[in-house]
C-alpha cells in the first residue's frame, strides 16, 4: 500500500519520460560522445554506444507495437518520425564507414539489420533510410575479407529480404532507376499505413517544423503532384536507360561473398542471391540487372568448372555413388573421409545450388544452363567418358544426372548426350552405350549411367536411346496378323459395351493370364528353386508402387497409348519418313534394330550364364524399370509374350526363352544340380545375400555363375509377371 | 554423442507464429519474448530417446516471409519431418496453411511426416482459431495436430518427439528407405559437434554417406 503511494508520488514529481523523450535522450547521449573528440580512439565495446543504440531500437519497436495495438486512438509515431527527419542513420553510417570509434561498423551493421527486420514497416522507401543503407553497402565487399564479414552479409541479406517483401523498392538499388522513370516516383509516395498516426499527426502539431514524410528531396517533391494517381506499377519501363556500367549493386555486393573462406558466409551469400533472383517483379529488360545476372551466371559456371576439374579421377567409384549432398546450412557432421571428398562435395553442392538458381529465373536458366553444358559436361565430363577414364567419367556423369532436379539443367544434359536433332542416332549417348558392348571394363558403370537416366527421365533422351528404334514396331511380324492391337480392338467392338472401357489395349490384353503364365512357367519345374524363392505376388506391391511413380514421372511425355504399326504406303520413301518418326525405313526386308540400349541389354541376358552375378542384377534392374514405363511399344517388346515376332528380331521374351533353353541343356549335367539350385537360391535370396568368398569363387567360377544365372532368371520372370499384371490392372481400372 | 538415427526436421509457417521460439524452447529450454526475424534459415539440434534408442534431431528453422520462400524450398528436400506452425491468435496464419502444405508436399519427399502446430496456446484470451478447427484441418489433410506454447513450453517437447515417433514407426514399417539419405534419415554411430560447419569453401557444410 505504502509502496503504491510512493510510486504514484514519484510519477507526479518525476513522471516517466515519454517514448520519444527517451529516444531523443539516447540519441543525444550518442552525439555527446562524439563531441568529446579524444574518446574516438576507444573501442566501441568499451563505450555505452551499443547500449544507447539498443535502447533506441527497442523504443522504435515498442512504438510500432503500441500503435498497432491501439490503432484507433490518436497515438503518434514520433520516434520513427525523428528517425526520418533528423536522419540519425546518416550519421551512424558515416561513423560506421570511418570506424569511429573502432568497432563501430559492426554495431551499425547489426543495428540496421535489426532495424530492417524487427520493424514491420521500416520505411525503406524513405530517403532517410535507403540512402544511408546504400552508403553502408559500399563498404560491404566480400573480397576484402573484413573482420565483420558475417555482419556485412547478414545486413545485405536483410536488405535483400526486405526487397523480397516490397519488390517495388528494388528500383532504389539500381542507380539509374532511382529517379529517372516516372514509375519510381510512386515509391516515395508509398501509401501511408492506414492506421499509422504518424501521417495524421502532422496537422495536429503545426508548430513543429516537419518535412513531409512522403517526399524526401526536391526532385521528388516536384513530382509529387504528377504521381498522385500513380497506379501500382511493378514493371520497369521497356526502354531501360541504364548505362553499360550500371549494375544491380545489391546483387553485386552479395555475390562478392561467395568466395569467402567461411562456409557459413558462403551459404548466406547464396541465400541472398536466391532471394534476389527469385523476385517475380524483376524485369529482364533492365540492363543493370542483366549485367549482374550475367556475371552471376559466369561466377557460378566457373565455380562448377573448377570444382569439377579438381575432383581426382582416382577416387573410389563407390564413394562417388554414395555421396549425397545438397547446398545449404548444415551442421558439421560425421564425415566419412575419403580421397576427393572435399572436391566432390564442393562440386555437388554448387551443382545443387545452380540447379536451384535456374529454377528461379529464366535469364539465369538460359545462361547458366549453357555454361553448365559447355564447362562441366563438354569440357570436363566428355573427355573423361571418351578417352581418359571411362569408369570414373561414367559414374560421375550418373551422379550429376541423379542430382539434377530442374528441367532446365536436365535439358542441357539431353542436348549434350543426344544432341538437338530429333532423330539423330549418332549421338554421344549411343556411342557410350555401344562402347560398353565390347568393353567389359565400363559395362557396369554404363548400366549405372543408363539407370540414372531412367530415374530422372527426360523425353528426348529416352527417345534417342529407345523409342527412336522401337516406335516403328519393327519387332512385330505384321505379315501374320494385321495388327495385334487392331485385333484386340475388333474383339472390343464385337463384345460391345459388355467390357469396361480400357485405357490401353496394348497394356491390358485379354490374354493377360497367358502372358503371366508364359513368364512363370518359362523354366521347367525341375530347374525351379521354388521352395526357397518367393512367389510372384510378393513382387506385386513393389511393382504397383513403382508403376505409380513412373506414371507420375512420365505423364508429361507425349507417348501414344496403343502400339500400332505405322500405316504402310509402300514404295514411297518420302512417305515412310513421314509416318515413321524413327526415320528408319520400314521396308519388309529391312532387319529390325532395337537400338544400342536394348541390344546391349538383350545380349547381357543371353550371356547371363557367363557373367558375374552383380552385372546380371544390374541388367535386369534396368530391364524391369523399362518394363514399367507406360509406353506401349516398349511394353510390347518387353512384356507381350504373345505377339508375332518378326524374323531375326528379338523381344525380351524370345531372349529369356533362349537363355532358359541354354540353362536347361547345361545345368542337368551337374550331378547334384537340384541340391545346388536350392543352395544357390538360399544363399542369394537371404537378406543380405551371401556372396561366395573369393577363394570359393575361383574354384567353381563357371558352374557357380550358371546356377546364379538360373536363380536370377527365375526371380526376373516373377518380377516381369508382376509388372505385366499391375499394368493390366491399371489399364483396366 | 552417438545416435542410432538422425532425423532431419524443418519448421515452416507464416512469419511471427513462433517457429524460432519453438526451436529455442526445444533445444535450449528457454523463451525469448523478442526474437529477431529469421533471415534465410537457422539451425538447431537435440538428442532424444525413443524406444530406448538415441535419436538425434537436426532442425532447420526457416524464415516465414514470402521473400525467403525460394530458400525454404531447398530445405524441404532431405527432411523427414516438418512442423507446420500457425498462431492461434492470428486467423490469417491459419488461413495460409493450405499454401504451406502445398509447398511442402510439392518439394519434399512423399513420406515426410507433417505435424500441425497451433502455437501461443498461452494467449487464450486472444484466441482467434479454435482448437477444433486445427483438429479438423489436421484430420482432413492427414496430419498430426497439437497446440503448443513456446512461452510456457506446454507440449513443445511432445510436438518434436511425437513427430520423431511417427518417423520411427514409419521406419519400422519399412516405408522410409533409410539407406537413401535424401529422405532425411541417417543411421549413425559417430559423435558430432552441433555447430554449423566452418572452414570449407562450400555452399554448405554437408553430410556424407551413412556409415554402416
Amino acid at each position: 500500500m505504502f509502496g503504491r503511494v510512493l510510486e504514484s508520488l514519484e510519477e507526479i514529481v518525476a513522471p516517466n519520460p515519454s517514448l520519444f523523450q527517451n529516444f531523443e535522450y539516447n540519441w543525444k547521449l550518442i552525439k555527446t560522445f562524439y563531441m568529446k573528440i579524444n574518446q574516438n580512439d576507444q573501442h566501441i565495446d568499451n563505450t555505452n554506444i551499443p547500449y544507447y543504440m539498443e535502447q533506441m531500437l527497442q523504443i522504435l519497436i515498442q512504438e510500432e507495437t503500441q500503435n498497432k495495438d491501439s490503432a484507433k486512438s490518436n497515438k503518434s509515431a514520433e520516434c520513427l518520425e525523428f528517425l526520418l527527419e533528423s536522419k540519425p542513420l546518416d550519421l551512424l553510417v558515416d561513423l560506421a564507414i570511418n570506424e569511429k570509434p573502432i568497432g563501430c561498423r559492426r554495431w551499425v551493421l547489426k543495428w540496421i539489420k535489426r532495424y530492417l527486420t524487427c520493424l514491420e514497416n521500416p520505411m525503406i522507401a524513405h530517403g532517410s533510410v535507403f540512402k544511408p543503407i546504400i552508403k553502408l553497402m559500399t563498404v560491404c565487399k566480400g573480397a576484402l575479407a573484413s573482420p565483420y564479414e558475417m555482419d556485412e552479409i547478414l545486413f545485405l541479406e536483410a536488405v535483400a529480404g526486405l526487397i523480397g517483401k516490397n519488390p517495388d523498392v528494388i528500383k532504389l538499388f539500381i542507380p539509374s532507376h532511382q529517379h529517372s522513370d516516372s514509375t519510381t516516383k510512386g515509391l516515395f509516395s508509398t501509401k501511408p499505413p492506414k492506421h499509422n498516426t504518424l501521417f495524421e499527426s502532422n496537422k495536429l502539431e503545426p508548430n513543429i517544423r516537419r518535412v513531409s514524410l512522403m517526399i524526401n528531396d526536391e526532385t521528388e517533391e516536384s513530382s509529387c503532384n504528377e504521381k498522385s494517381a500513380s497506379p501500382k506499377n511493378h514493371s520497369f519501363p521497356k526502354d531501360c536507360n541504364c548505362d553499360d556500367g550500371d549494375r544491380f549493386n545489391l546483387l553485386d555486393a552479395v555475390m562478392s561473398y561467395i568466395e569467402s573462406a567461411d562456409s557459413t558466409i558462403v551459404v548466406r551469400a547464396c541465400e541472398g542471391i536466391l532471394i534476389l533472383v527469385s523476385l517475380k517483379e524483376l524485369d529482364n529488360h533492365c540492363n543493370a540487372i542483366n549485367a549482374s545476372f550475367t556475371e552471376l551466371s559466369h561466377i557460378i559456371g566457373e565455380k562448377l568448372f573448377l570444382c569439377a576439374e579438381s575432383i581426382p579421377d582416382d577416387m573410389e567409384l563407390s564413394d562417388i555413388e554414395e555421396c549425397n549432398v545438397t547446398w545449404g546450412l548444415f551442421p558439421k557432421d560425421d564425415h566419412h573421409h575419403f580421397i576427393g571428398r572435399y572436391q566432390l562435395t564442393s562440386f555437388l553442392c554448387w551443382l545443387d545450388y545452380a540447379d536451384c538458381l535456374v529454377k528461379e529465373n529464366y535469364l539465369i536458366a538460359d545462361l547458366l544452363g549453357m555454361l553448365f553444358r559447355e564447362q562441366v559436361l563438354e569440357k570436363n565430363l566428355e573427355p573423361n567418358l571418351l578417352e581418359l577414364n571411362g569408369p570414373f567419367g561414367l559414374v560421375l556423369t550418373a551422379k550429376v544426372i541423379k542430382q539434377i532436379k530442374s528441367e532446365e539443367l536436365l535439358e542441357e544434359v539431353a542436348t549434350w548426350l543426344v544432341g538437338t536433332e530429333i532423330n539423330g542416332s549418332d549421338c554421344l549417348l549411343n556411342i557410350i552405350i555401344e562402347n560398353a558392348q565390347d568393353n567389359s571394363e565400363v559395362l557396369l558403370q554404363t548400366l549405372q549411367l543408363v539407370e540414372a537416366l531412367l530415374e530422372n527421365p527426360n523425353e528426348r533422351i529416352l527417345h534417342s536411346m529407345i523409342f527412336l528404334y522401337v516406335n516403328s514396331r519393327g519387332y512385330y511380324d505384321s505379315r501374320e496378323i494385321e495388327s495385334w492391337s487392331d485385333e484386340e480392338e475388333m474383339r472390343e467392338k464385337r463384345h460391345g459395351s459388355a467390357e469396361s472401357a480400357v485405357k490401353s489395349r496394348t497394356m491390358a490384353p485379354n490374354n493377360i493370364l497367358k502372358v503371366i503364365n508364359n513368364f512363370l512357367l518359362l523354366l521347367p519345374r525341375q530347374l525351379m528353386a521354388e521352395s526357397a524363392g518367393t512367389c510372384y505376388e510378393e513382387y506385386m506391391q513393389d511393382a504397383s508402387r513403382h508403376y505409380q511413380m513412373w506414371i507420375k514421372k512420365t505423364w508429361k511425355f507425349n507417348w501414344p497409348v496403343e502400339a500400332t504399326s505405322p500405316v504402310k504406303r509402300p514404295k514411297s520413301p518420302v512417305a515412310s519418313g513421314e509416318c515413321n518418326d524413327s526415320g528408319i525405313s520400314e521396308e519388309m526386308d529391312m532387319k529390325f534394330y532395337e537400338g544400342p540400349l536394348l541390344r546391349l541389354l538383350f545380349n547381357q541376358i543371353r550371356n547371363m550364364s557367363n557373367q558375374p552375378y552383380e552385372l546380371n542384377l544390374a541388367s535386369i534392374a534396368i530391364l524391369s524399370k523399362l518394363a514399367l514405363l507406360p509406353n506401349p511399344f516398349l511394353h510390347e517388346i518387353l512384356l507381350s509374350t504373345e505377339i508375332p515376332v518378326a524374323q531375326d528380331a528379338a523381344t525380351l521374351f524370345t531372349v529369356i526363352q533362349a537363355l532358359s533353353k541354354k540353362l536347361l541343356s547345361e545345368i542337368p549335367r551337374y550331378s547334384n544340380f537340384s541340391a545346388r539350385i536350392h543352395a544357390t537360391a538360399k544363399r542369394l535370396l537371404s537378406n543380405p545375400p551371401l556372396m561366395k568368398d573369393e577363394k570359393d569363387q575361383t574354384a567353381h567360377d563357371e558352374s557357380e555363375q550358371l546356377f546364379e544365372a538360373l536363380i536370377v532368371l527365375e526371380e526376373f520372370c516373377k518380377e516381369l509377371a508382376a509388372i505385366a499384371f499391375i499394368k493390366y490392372h491399371h489399364a483396366t481400372e | 554423442m552417438s545416435y542410432a538415427y538422425l532425423f532431419k526436421y524443418i519448421i515452416i509457417g507464416d512469419t511471427g507464429v513462433g517457429k524460432s521460439c519453438l526451436l529455442l524452447q526445444f533445444t535450449d529450454k528457454r523463451f525469448q519474448p523478442v526474437h529477431d526475424l529469421t533471415i534465410g534459415v537457422e539451425f538447431g539440434a537435440r538428442m532424444i530417446t525413443i524406444d530406448g534408442k538415441q535419436i538425434k534431431l537436426q532442425i532447420w528453422d526457416t524464415a516465414g516471409q514470402e521473400a525467403f520462400r525460394s530458400i525454404t524450398r531447398s530445405y524441404y528436400r532431405g527432411a523427414a519431418g516438418a512442423l507446420l506452425v500457425y498462431d492461434i491468435t492470428r486467423r490469417e496464419t491459419f488461413n495460409h496453411l493450405t499454401t504451406w502444405l502445398e509447398d511442402a508436399r510439392q518439394h519434399s519427399n512423399s513420406n515426410m511426416v507433417i505435424m500441425l502446430i497451433g502455437n501461443k496456446s498461452d494467449l487464450e484470451s486472444r484466441r482467434e482459431v479454435k482448437k477444433e478447427e486445427g483438429e479438423a484441418f489436421a484430420r482432413e489433410h492427414g496430419l498430426v495436430f497439437m497446440e503448443t506454447s513456446a512461452r510456457t513450453a506446454a507440449n513443445v517437447e511432445e510436438a518434436f518427439i511425437n513427430t520423431a515417433k511417427e518417423i520411427y514407426e514409419k521406419i519400422q514399417e519399412g516405408v522410409f528407405d533409410i539407406n537413401n539419405e535424401a529422405n532425411g534419415i541417417k543411421i549413425g554411430t559417430v559423435s558430432t559437434p552441433t555447430n554449423p560447419s566452418i572452414g570449407s569453401n562450400l555452399p554448405g557444410g554437408q553430410s556424407s554417406n551413412s556409415c554402416c
